[in-house]
């Protein structure tokens, strides 16, 4: 986040790319993929406000409760993520302890993994006739087919995401002035959330964006840990491969997506511009 | 595990009854199991759009031909009937559609997309419970029990239509009683996106119940049990197939459909519990 700032600064001192020398070379590739992402995205607008029904679904009762359930339990995610995957992010970038190499390397597994292996490794786990779930289900919690199991979805593929931008964060911050703190006799949670956790602002808004965003589009773990009911497991996602494998076909599926990537586009641009108001004030 | 030997023991069995077939002199076996071959002598690349329910049964028919003819390669695209139509109607290249429903099959006939269909298979839907039944489901009244998980595929998948489609008919039946049909579609946790996914989730005995075609519960073996529904309620699934118009390959899917309403194709539908077409 930190670096998308000076491009900015350089393109309002400057007269534009002239002063960049690579851009000539730079700018064929640059412009293909830029392109490529804006041709699907247009096309998959342009055929949902051309096909029939688009508005129909915007209130749409089916809809409106995906939006809702998506919108809620990844936002609840994210707040557990940043409960659970701060600390670990701290311990893994400034302490010491036995295995942490394998906790940093099990932490990066989830963005690797394919995530119906998530969804197949959490029913497994905490499935019915999990390892684990079976205790559960005898304490009379059970998982599969409920919101908490796509929470659960959620968490274990997106929190990675968190993790990894709050670490580099956290490493990017010079010690001394963790050390300053400490000198100067404030307590180590007090210098944590006072001049660490500031020091890392933009890691922490950029790993939360990343974070909320891996939750919201979630799948394959969710469809396989938690199932397909609307109301209760069915996220937008979900929702819209329901829609697609329907008889309505890809004019249902068409709309909802739309309707995710319009969403999506607003909370994305809605913290971007937070984030800039916040630097300028900083500035 | 059952499945994966039946393949191993049905293939060459099957070669076998091809020789058979068309060993009409009685002489010179190999030379007449080559013109009897020729029936479905198939060559180069062919893609099969098929109902998730046919996962083994056509798998099986591909191995098949594919022994028999060296030149051919077939490739299978199993999904839910409805994601198929709309993978065709989007210019997927397939050169044939298999469907486990007439109406996405009509669909195509009317946009043009296939040529006329022929049923192929029967099938019936039927109530699966893991082997240790966890919910104590005996009969389909029990489906209507509190608390019951019970999966279903979405309403508009072929199997999910036609599970709806028993449950409301039950519910006319007075032995079933008129609230039958709400109290067990209260009790559905998950709408799956195809036939495969539900027998998944009761074969992990995450599902108390599920509602597959009686082929998925023979290819699940004794993972699962089966509960019937009443004859007189049930409904019966026609599974049509057709030739893709634009198909890169229209002989060669000809020679598949023709090989699949043969004998053989029927025979080894009948293997993995289909009804024959006829």
């Amino acid at each position: 986040m930190a670096s998308s700032r000076h491009p900015e600064t350089r393109a309002d001192t400057g007269s534009g790319s002239r002063q960049l020398p690579v851009a000539a070379v730079f700018s064929a590739p640059a412009a293909l993929f830029a392109a490529f992402i804006c041709l699907a995205l247009g096309a998959l607008i342009y055929r949902a406000l051309t096909a029939e029904g688009f508005t129909a679904r915007l209130d749409d009762e089916f809809t409106l409760d995906a939006l809702w359930l998506s919108l809620w339990t990844s936002t609840l995610t994210l707040g557990i993520a940043l409960l659970l995957g701060t600390p670990l992010a701290y311990l893994l970038a400034r302490g010491s302890f036995p295995g942490k190499r394998i906790v940093d390397v099990l932490v990066d597994l989830p963005i690797v993994l394919p995530p119906t292996v998530a969804g197949v490794a959490l029913l497994v786990a905490f499935g019915r006739r999990g390892v684990f779930g079976e205790y559960l289900d005898d304490a009379g919690v059970t998982l599969p087919f409920t919101t908490a199991a796509v929470i659960l979805a959620q968490l274990f593929v997106a929190t990675p995401f968190l993790i990894r931008s709050l670490k580099a964060g956290f490493e990017s911050i010079d010690p001394t002035y963790e050390q300053v703190s400490a000198t100067l006799g404030v307590s180590p949670l007090r210098t944590f959330f006072r001049v660490s956790l500031p020091l890392a602002r933009p890691a922490l808004i950029g790993g939360s964006i990343l974070c909320w965003a891996r939750a919201i589009s979630e799948l394959g773990a969710t469809l396989i840990f938690a199932g397909n009911f609307s109301g209760r497991t069915q996220t937008m996602p979900l929702a819209i491969i329901t829609a697609f494998e329907s008889s309505r076909g890809l004019a249902g599926a068409l709309a909802l997506s739309v309707i995710l990537l319009g969403v999506a586009f607003a909370l994305l641009l809605a913290l971007r511009f937070v984030l800039r108001s916040r630097d300028m004030y900083l500035a | 595990m059952t499945p994966l030997i039946s393949h191993l023991l049905l293939a060459p069995l099957l070669c076998l009854l091809l020789l058979a077939a068309c060993d009409g002199d009685g002489v010179g076996e190999t030379d007449e199991a080559a013109d009897g071959g020729d029936a479905f002598r198939i060559e180069g690349d062919l893609t099969v759009f098929a109902a998730a329910s046919l996962t083994d049964a056509f798998g099986e028919m591909g191995s098949v031909l594919e022994a028999n003819n060296p030149e051919l390669d077939i490739e299978f695209n199993f999904a839910s009937s409805n994601s198929l139509l709309t993978q065709i109607q989007e210019g997927a290249p397939a050169d044939v559609y298999a469907a486990a429903a007439p109406n996405p099959v009509d669909t195509a006939v009317e946009e043009g997309l296939v040529t006329t269909p022929e049923v192929f298979a029967l099938n019936v839907p039927v109530i699966v419970v893991p082997a240790d039944n966890p919910a104590g489901i005996e009969s389909p009244a029990d489906l209507a029990n509190g608390g019951v998980k019970l999966v279903l595929a979405a309403e508009d998948v072929p199997i999910g239509t036609y599970s709806r489609q028993v449950i409301t008919n039950l519910s006319q039946d007075p032995e079933y009683g008129d609230d039958y049909d709400d109290a067990v579609l209260d009790n559905v946790v998950s709408n799956e996106s195809d036939v495969r996914a539900v027998l998944a989730k009761v074969e992990l005995g995450e599902a108390d119940a599920g509602i597959v075609y009686i082929s998925d519960a023979a290819v699940s073996g004794d993972k699962v049990r089966t509960i019937e529904f009443p004859e007189e309620s049930n409904v019966i699934a026609e599974y049509p197939i057709a030739v893709v118009e634009d198909g890169d390959n229209g002989e060669a899917a000809a020679a598949f459909v023709e090989f699949v309403l043969s004998d053989v194709g029927q025979a080894i539908l009948v293997e993995y519990g289909f009804q024959p077409a006829s």
